[in-house]
């Protein structure tokens, strides 16, 4: 019956608060004359109380205005404010829900039913809006004050919450480092030297160097996408070429045989590894089946006649034609498109011998083959926290890791405001991070908050951006760890087993 | 190999076991970590060496067996010629 009549009342204040109050939209009303009178200015100052309220329509048809008159950046400042505040509401809607559980039990054992089921009520409604917000926090400032007197308690129960410490990376502060570079690339060539001998470098450092990496380059990766959408892929393969582990994963994984072809064992340095066989024409560009028919994930007309290879050295078009085969059992150039780098990084290298983590706020549509979400600052929780702890621990000795970039659906008007926003970046040569893109992460600044990110599209032009940029323009973060005690155990395996 | 060389290679793979414990120690309280779960790759021969970047320095890689972590820890030589202090340590993967 108790649950009846609970469930009723949130009914009732479902639909109460579902329109916006009176106030709201007297304001929005005026918000829109004064657009129709030319006072944009005033409208801007209405639609900024509107975003404060939850009201979010007029700040909306106020940017479209401001783009259609070519005030850019009044519509990008506008659309960030409304960001801003949608993320808190967010983030306050997902602190109230995390002490859920433990609130209701506690309250319960203080006050009785009452205030619980009151709690229940607010936390189980759905409805957005400022309202219920300010509602639930002023319920349970009344439970802190009347029942939590003592405010030290009340703060254990309702302040950061009990952060869980089964993930201890992302509760480390960054350690200074203590020894100096010189010595640290010391032991890294140790390091290296150590996995020599223990393990079977199959593929010559002359190979290496001829077919991955560029010397014109200071030896870095020079890799181009062209018309087939895998940057997931190049961006998981770019980001393995960032780390000072590529060369030792390389030549203990991949054979060129002397027929030219090559033999690549996925997952790479792995035991328990498939080996795949990659001849010269897995490498070149193939005939499009789908020429003049409809993409399977869009509308439009698929006018490629030819699909083509990554450009890069020949290694690397092994490594992306070694994937494919791996995963479709052909080089399969049209299944490959659409994917997370995660998982391009998990089949590239495995579980094994690497530590995988991902990070998101996206859910990823198989169908459609793109991902719906919204950026990493919404995150909460354990992610939030090992995004921090990422952001300030990157290290390109320890860290492999990739990005992809928040999708648009411009089916939504702010999906179109925002794409009308990026193509104008674009056009005047502005930081434009593609949506719904992967890039590779090089470097991490912490001391200036700036992350170097790397679009598949050209590797050796890389993008500088802030701290604050990356968590509004990406939606999923993906990270691979070598893991030593692991990898120098099992090279000991593979010498004892040829041995 | 000189007769220096290799006695300093065996000094440096006894001087790192010798001080195991202070050299665990060292990087379990940076890294909060239990030392328990630590172990120096003294079967490698390039486990533990005399820095040459910085001579006087012995280097030791310690592999950590829960967290995949691969460490270096470095320590000078004392001024009585038989110890080690001044631990320090860091990541290296």
């Amino acid at each position: 019956m108790e649950q009846e009549r609970i469930n009723q009342e949130k009914n009732n204040k479902e639909e109460s608060v579902e329109k916006p109050g009176i106030l709201e939209r007297v304001t929005a009303w005026r918000a829109k004359r004064l657009m129709e009178k030319d006072s944009l200015d005033k409208a801007e100052q209405l639609a900024e109380r509107l975003i404060e309220k939850g009201s979010f329509n007029t700040a909306e048809q106020l940017a479209d205005r401001f783009i259609d008159e070519g005030s850019f950046d009044r519509a990008e400042q506008l659309m960030d404010r409304l960001l801003e505040i949608e993320t808190e509401m967010k983030r306050m809607k997902d602190e109230v829900r995390k002490n859920t559980q433990k609130e209701i039990e506690r309250v319960s054992r203080a006050s009785g039913n009452g205030a619980s089921a009151y709690i229940e009520k607010i936390l189980d409604c759905e409805v957005e809006g400022r309202e219920v917000m300010g509602v639930a926090s002023k319920k349970i400032k009344f439970i802190k004050r009347n029942i939590y007197p003592d405010h030290r308690e009340s703060d254990k129960l309702y302040g950061s919450g009990d952060i869980e410490e089964e993930n201890n990376e992302a509760n480390k502060e960054k350690r200074e480092r203590e020894i100096n570079e010189p010595l640290l690339r010391e032991a890294g060539r140790r390091r290296n030297l150590i996995l020599e001998k223990k393990g079977l470098l199959e593929l010559s450092r002359e190979d290496f160097e001829e077919y991955f990496v560029s010397e014109e380059f200071d030896f870095q990766v020079d890799m181009r996408q062209k018309n087939v959408g895998n940057c997931y892929l190049i961006a998981a393969i770019h980001a393995m070429s960032c780390s000072s582990h590529f060369e030792m994963i390389i030549r203990s994984s991949i054979k060129h045989l002397p027929d030219k072809s090559w033999e690549v064992r996925m997952p790479l340095m792995s035991r328990n590894s498939e080996v795949i066989t990659v001849k010269s024409q897995d490498l070149m560009p193939q005939s499009n089946e789908n020429f003049g028919e409809p993409m399977k994930w869009s509308d439009k007309i698929d006018r490629r006649e030819v699909l083509l290879p990554v450009k890069a050295k020949e290694g690397l078009k092994v490594l992306e034609a070694a994937y494919m085969k791996y995963k479709f059992e052909t080089v399969d150039r049209l299944s490959v498109h659409g994917g997370v780098s995660v998982d391009a990084l998990g089949a590239l290298c495995g579980s094994e011998n690497f530590f995988l983590r991902t990070v998101t706020s996206f859910v990823y549509d198989e169908k459609r083959k793109e991902s719906k979400g919204t950026c990493l600052d919404v995150l909460s929780g354990k992610d939030k926290e090992y995004l921090d702890y990422f952001l300030k621990n990157f290290d390109p000795e320890v860290h492999i890791a990739a990005a992809g970039s928040r999708h648009i659906d411009e089916s939504t008007s702010r999906g179109r405001i925002l794409k009308e926003l990026n193509d104008r970046k674009k056009e005047e040569g502005l930081v434009y991070i593609r949506p719904g893109h992967a890039y590779s992460i090089s470097k991490v600044d912490p001391e200036n908050e700036t992350v170097t990110i790397v679009n598949p599209h050209d590797t050796l032009e890389p993008i500088k951006m802030t701290f604050k940029d990356f968590k509004r323009e990406f939606s999923q973060l993906s990270i691979a760890r070598v893991n030593s005690a692991k990898l120098l155990r099992n090279m000991d395996t593979i010498t004892e087993e040829v041995m | 190999m000189s007769q220096n060389d290799t006695e300093k290679k065996i000094s440096a793979h006894d001087l790192a076991q010798k001080f195991e414990q202070e050299i665990k120690e060292a990087i379990a309280k940076k890294f909060s970590i239990d030392a328990m779960y630590l172990s120096l790759l003294l079967e490698d021969e390039d486990g533990a060496y005399w820095s040459q970047e910085e001579p006087g320095t012995l280097c030791c890689l310690v592999v950590g067996e829960k967290d995949g972590h691969l460490y270096l820890a470095t320590a000078k030589m004392a001024k009585d010629k038989e110890g080690l202090d001044n631990f320090r340590c860091d990541v290296i993967s």
